[in-house]
């Protein structure tokens, strides 16, 4: 929590760096109307949140987030000083498969859902009481997610 | 849809009768008239030692059917004792 207040600043350089995550690659080909989850969408919802420290699966992209609740989550990363590069952002409006995927991936009905290293975090709510607390900023700090402080 | 619509005291009511320990709740209908945006407080003291995954997981569990209905929703929850620190 200590160092961590130089980097308040730093939530336009998330949200540039980045203009559309990774969320312009298709996780699936083909979209199967499946009801359950399959072993390819596990894998690939598995790959994506390998992909980065923190991973994000959002509406719309962080340039351009598409729902209040997304929107509130990437500014609330963009605030702690979340290091671009070890982010990603994962559009769940441009799969369905994963839209849906996700949710059972995670036993969680709702998007946002935050990844920090392989484990889910929670949605909008649970982000914004941690940030306010403070163990949000601890959180990403201990898995060196952060901008580091050289390059402020 | 023919689910009939969702409203803060039928919500409430399910709350009520399944949340262990309940203590109270508010529950907002903030969609303005659609229905479809709720916005949730839960007090209980089966939240006790309960991360804040934790706690969502056991309402989210109750309002599986209430969640997947509609569009949008928050939910906090609160022990007995966090609770009297915020209203005071």
């Amino acid at each position: 929590m200590f160092a961590l207040q130089k980097q308040l600043l730093n939530s336009s350089r998330l949200l540039r760096a980045r203009p559309s995550g990774l969320s312009t690659t298709s996780l699936f080909g083909a979209s199967l109307a499946k009801r359950f989850l399959s072993d390819e969408t596990r894998k690939a919802i598995e790959d994506a949140i390998s992909s980065a420290p923190v991973v994000l699966f959002m509406k719309g992209t962080p340039e351009f987030p598409q729902c209040g609740f997304s929107r509130a989550t990437i500014q609330m990363l963009g605030q702690q000083g979340v290091d671009p590069a070890k982010f990603a952002a994962y559009n769940v409006l441009e799969d369905p498969e994963l839209r849906n995927g996700i949710k059972e991936f995670s036993e969680w009905p709702t998007i946002p859902q935050l990844y920090v290293n392989k484990d889910f975090v929670g949605g909008c709510d649970i982000i914004m009481s941690m940030s306010k607390s403070g163990e949000l900023a601890q959180l990403l700090d201990e898995s060196n997610a952060l901008v580091p402080e050289e390059e402020q | 849809m023919s689910t009939p619509q969702l409203t803060p005291e039928s919500i409430i009511a399910k709350l009520q009768k399944e949340v262990p320990e309940y203590h109270n709740s508010i529950v907002n209908d903030i969609s303005n008239g659609c229905g479809q945006n709720f916005e949730i407080v839960v007090i209980s003291d089966c939240f006790k030692g309960k991360n804040k995954l934790m706690r969502c997981r056991t309402i989210n569990k109750i309002l599986k059917d209430e969640i997947a209905a509609i569009h949008a929703f928050s939910c906090k929850c609160f022990t007995t004792e966090e609770w009297a620190k915020i209203v005071i």
